[in-house]
């Protein structure tokens, strides 16, 4: 790389790193920051931007670095919990996991919605089981459940004639999932 | 040696001091309204729902996930007319004339075309004077929302059962232009708010009558409500849970979109405090899909789901705290 091509990398890379670049040039300095000697430009601007901005913000790249990586270690090391499947935000239902808390391995959402099966005796039912269960758990697990928001329909049914500017009307009723079909 | 009398600008300064330490608990932003200036407001609020023309994007929160929906209300006369439009995931509208809501999916092409109860018709225009049983209203200020100036008032409740509600209501035409629902510790659950408002735009009420007259080339699905008492189905909810009274019983299909698959009727009766329901489904062991106790929720609505002895399963569902469904729960039995 000559010397006129590393100055006008370096104003490409300072120009995006100050949000002020058309399309095309984005894409060029996307491309130089993908080199090496690119990337660590482009982390001394932001170094220099921030050192102006504030000293405690210098720190040097392997402390971000170190950082970062523990970051990865301790997500892998999270257990995963199912999310919702597709891309626009829906409703879905959160199960309380106080019960389960011995729970090992949250592998599958489904096997989790059981954790209060068997609870309840027969005849009439036993306050016991559910009142254990704090109203406000502290971890919960997410699903989506085609049953629950059947009810939930239904549930909200009761406001759909009320106008929309009233609490829990028809507006409340639109976002919940649609029938299943 | 008398006391010296303050000097007049020491005793000006002081006088300063007083009125302004005072200002704020005389014209405090927490102020508990009478039972008259609460009926008051919540007449307005209801009056401006009601009666006034409006359209906006309405945004709900729970749970970290936002929906919106464009929204429109007419008002003439006697007739109501409303426009609810979905804007996040499959198109859904809901258009309502007086008591008549359709439901329409344009993509899937089918209409569900329900009559709400004339009962809950007659609450229209009137208050229910219930609210103030169990909640009490209080002035919290006034804010900016939406690009205009709200009252904000926080319905407080007076026991446990229920959810604390913020309210920020327009104070020029009484139209509620938010509401949150606060959980424990003034958590919010779940949130609904006009981002945008146009208050008194001009009626236009063919937007909701020409789309619900063609209708042709929908399946259209008119599920049927049976009216029904619960001491007739063979129910008692014995102590009843203080301050919900049934406010409607009806036998349903909750599988509206595949009504035809025969699917046993649920029973579902509503109790009312005046402000938050709760629904309590019972359905017959066999006649549904198998499943599992649980219990769950979703932004401010809990549910639990349980086995009756073994021929019947409970749906307790509700804006409620969990503690209020156990409570239904257990007062809930079968009469033989």
């Amino acid at each position: 790389m000559s010397t006129n091509d590393e100055s006008e990398t370096r104003g490409l890379l300072s120009a995006l790193s100050d949000g002020e670049v058309d399309a095309a040039q984005g894409a060029r300095g996307c491309e130089a920051w993908s080199e090496p000697a690119g990337r660590q430009t482009w982390r001394d601007y932001h170094l220099i931007g921030d050192v102006l901005r504030s000293q405690e913000l210098a720190s040097s790249d392997e402390h971000d670095a170190a950082f970062l990586a523990r970051l990865r270690s301790r997500l892998a090391d999270e257990d995963r919990v199912a999310t919702p499947a597709s891309g626009v935000p829906r409703r879905h239902w959160r199960l309380p996991l106080a019960l389960a808390a011995g729970v090992a391995a949250l592998a599958s959402a489904l096997s989790l919605s059981t954790w209060l099966e068997g609870a309840a005796p027969a005849g009439r039912m036993a306050a016991a089981p559910v009142s254990a269960t704090p109203a406000e758990a502290a971890t919960s697990v997410v699903i989506r459940d085609a049953q629950l928001d059947r009810y939930l329909r239904a549930h909200r049914d009761y406001g759909a004639a009320q106008p929309v500017s009233l609490p829990g009307a028809a507006a409340r009723r639109v976002e919940t999932v649609s029938f299943q079909r | 040696m008398p006391p010296r009398p303050i000097p007049p600008l020491w005793r000006s300064l002081l006088w300063l001091w007083l009125a302004l330490c005072a200002g704020p608990v005389l014209s405090g932003p927490d102020t508990v309204l009478t039972p008259q200036e609460s009926r008051r407001w919540l007449e307005r609020i209801h009056d401006a729902a009601h009666a006034r023309n409006y359209q906006g994007i309405l945004v709900f929160s729970a749970d970290g996930a936002l929906a919106s929906s464009r929204v429109a209300h007419f008002c003439e006369g006697t007739q109501s007319f409303e426009r609810v439009e979905a804007l996040d995931g499959e198109p859904q509208l809901v258009y309502r004339h007086n008591d008549d809501v359709y439901s329409v999916w344009p993509q899937s092409r089918l209409a569900v075309i329900e009559k709400r109860e004339p009962q809950q018709a007659s609450l229209r225009r009137v208050i229910e004077p219930r609210i103030g049983e169990h909640y009490e209203l209080i002035d919290q200020g006034v804010e900016r929302i939406a690009g205009r100036e709200a009252q904000v008032l926080l319905l407080r409740p007076r026991d446990k059962q229920r959810y604390a509600q913020r309210l920020w209501v327009d104070t020029r035409s009484g139209l509620m232009l938010r509401a949150d629902v606060l959980g424990p510790h003034q958590r919010v659950l779940e949130s609904s708010a006009f981002s945008e408002v146009e208050i008194d735009v001009q009626s236009r009420p063919q937007t909701v009558l020409q789309p619900i007259r063609y209708l042709d080339g929908y399946r259209q699905v008119r599920p049927q409500h049976i009216a029904t008492q619960l001491e007739a189905q063979g129910w008692l909810l014995r102590p009843p849970v203080p301050g919900f009274s049934l406010s409607s019983c009806s036998l349903r299909s909750l599988n509206a979109g595949h009504v035809a698959r025969g699917d046993a009727p649920t029973l579902q009766a509503v109790f009312s405090d005046g402000l938050t329901h709760v629904s309590l489904f019972i359905d017959r062991v066999g006649g549904t899909p198998p499943r599992r106790a649980l219990s769950a929720q979703t932004g401010a609505t809990h549910t639990l789901m349980q086995p009756l002895g073994s021929e019947w399963w409970i749906t307790l569902m509700g804006d409620v705290p969990l503690g209020t469904l156990t409570q239904f729960v257990q007062a809930l039995e079968r009469r033989p």
